[in-house]
């Protein structure tokens, strides 16, 4: 059966993409250094971020809103720093959305905060179609993951600005070959940068802050 | 990926469009869904089935324009369109390419009856 025709035109994650727009807006007008970091369980987001609030405690504030199905537990690992940590338990959805980090912030005073951690659950497929508003989307893969798992997720490789590359301290342990890594990484999105890190020992993590602190200058030149 | 919670914002956008004509039958939806959107359009219209039974685009018909892949790259201007998903450098000059067509997941159009209009 035909009907009359009735255009809409509209992005079926429009809804999404308005909240992520307007989170955007926020952070950049409250001078706030808004970063998402996602990855497989288990590669190592929540130990990094511990690692990352005790080197940017007592200097910067720092907020953190993780995501999980269930428990907080990850939350209750990152109350380290001076900043608010907010959990999010999705239930049964296997990625943050732009609503769930709205609804996160939505007591806190940004103004306050240099750093906005948006810890993603661990996936790195969905996460991809689901802008949340920050101005940075760093990708992590574990040196015990394999050298070829970039090649396999382009889709979140699309919206990465930075892969860190965890567990950097097992890497002859596991007899990992970062320069397959990084040919892995080519297939999909040759030149984006990639920093090994070890939360652990402590490898990386200079030039980990040192890449935060960059990004927290350019919002703040933006904002003013 | 996901083409159930789709299947359900789409039969809640028609809801919400036609929320002000009760009455309102949805007989066909047009989508984009472009080959980089993540959603397959086979799951997507099982799933939509599922999802529109009970609302006003109970038994509507899917009609699925799919867009090829569409590059142009930064460093030449050259546009691509590349065979496969993924093409991680121009094939002229080696630069990178970015994605203008093909990541669509849009909802285009809908045929309406028994919503009291004529024409």
């Amino acid at each position: 059966m035909t009907g009359r025709l009735v255009k809409v035109e509209q992005r079926i994650l429009a809804k999404n993409d308005e909240v992520a727009a307007r989170l955007r807006r926020r952070f950049t007008d409250a001078g706030v250094f808004a970063v998402s970091l996602a990855s497989s369980p288990g590669a190592g987001k929540t130990t990094l971020l511990e690692a990352t609030l005790r080197r940017l405690t007592p200097g910067f504030r720092a907020g953190v809103v993780v995501g999980d199905l269930a428990t907080d537990n990850d939350a209750r690992r990152l109350a380290v720093g001076a900043g608010p940590v907010y959990q999010v338990n999705t239930g049964t959805v296997c990625h943050l959305e732009a609503a769930m980090v709205e609804a996160a912030v939505a007591d806190w005073d940004l103004n306050a905060l240099d750093f906005l951690f948006i810890e993603n659950v661990g996936n790195l497929v969905c996460p991809a179609a689901f802008d949340l508003g920050e101005a940075a989307r760093v990708v992590l893969f574990a040196v015990t993951e394999g050298e070829d798992k970039p090649a396999k997720y382009p889709p979140i490789l699309q919206t990465a600005d930075l892969v860190l590359l965890t567990k950097y301290d097992l890497a002859g342990v596991t007899g990992f070959s970062e320069a397959a890594f990084r040919r892995a990484l080519g297939q999909v999105r040759p030149g984006l940068p990639v920093l090994a890190v070890s939360a652990r020992t402590g490898v990386g993590l200079d030039g980990w802050v040192g890449w935060l602190r960059a990004g927290l200058d350019r919002v703040r030149s933006r904002a003013r | 990926m996901h083409e159930f919670a789709i299947a359900l914002n789409i039969v809640d956008l028609l809801a919400e469009r036609f929320a002000d004509r009760p009455g309102t039958r949805v007989v066909a939806v047009h989508l984009r869904l472009g080959p980089l959107s993540g959603v397959v359009a086979e799951a997507l219209a099982s799933a939509f089935e599922v999802a529109a039974a009970g609302t006003l685009a109970d038994g509507a018909r899917l009609v699925v324009d799919r867009p090829a892949v569409v590059a142009r790259c930064d460093g030449c201007g050259r546009e691509v369109r590349p065979e496969g998903f993924w093409l991680p450098a121009c094939p002229g000059c080696g630069g990178p390419l970015t994605v203008v067509q093909g990541r669509e997941l849009e909802l285009v159009a809908v045929e309406v009856a028994g919503d009291g209009t004529v024409g």
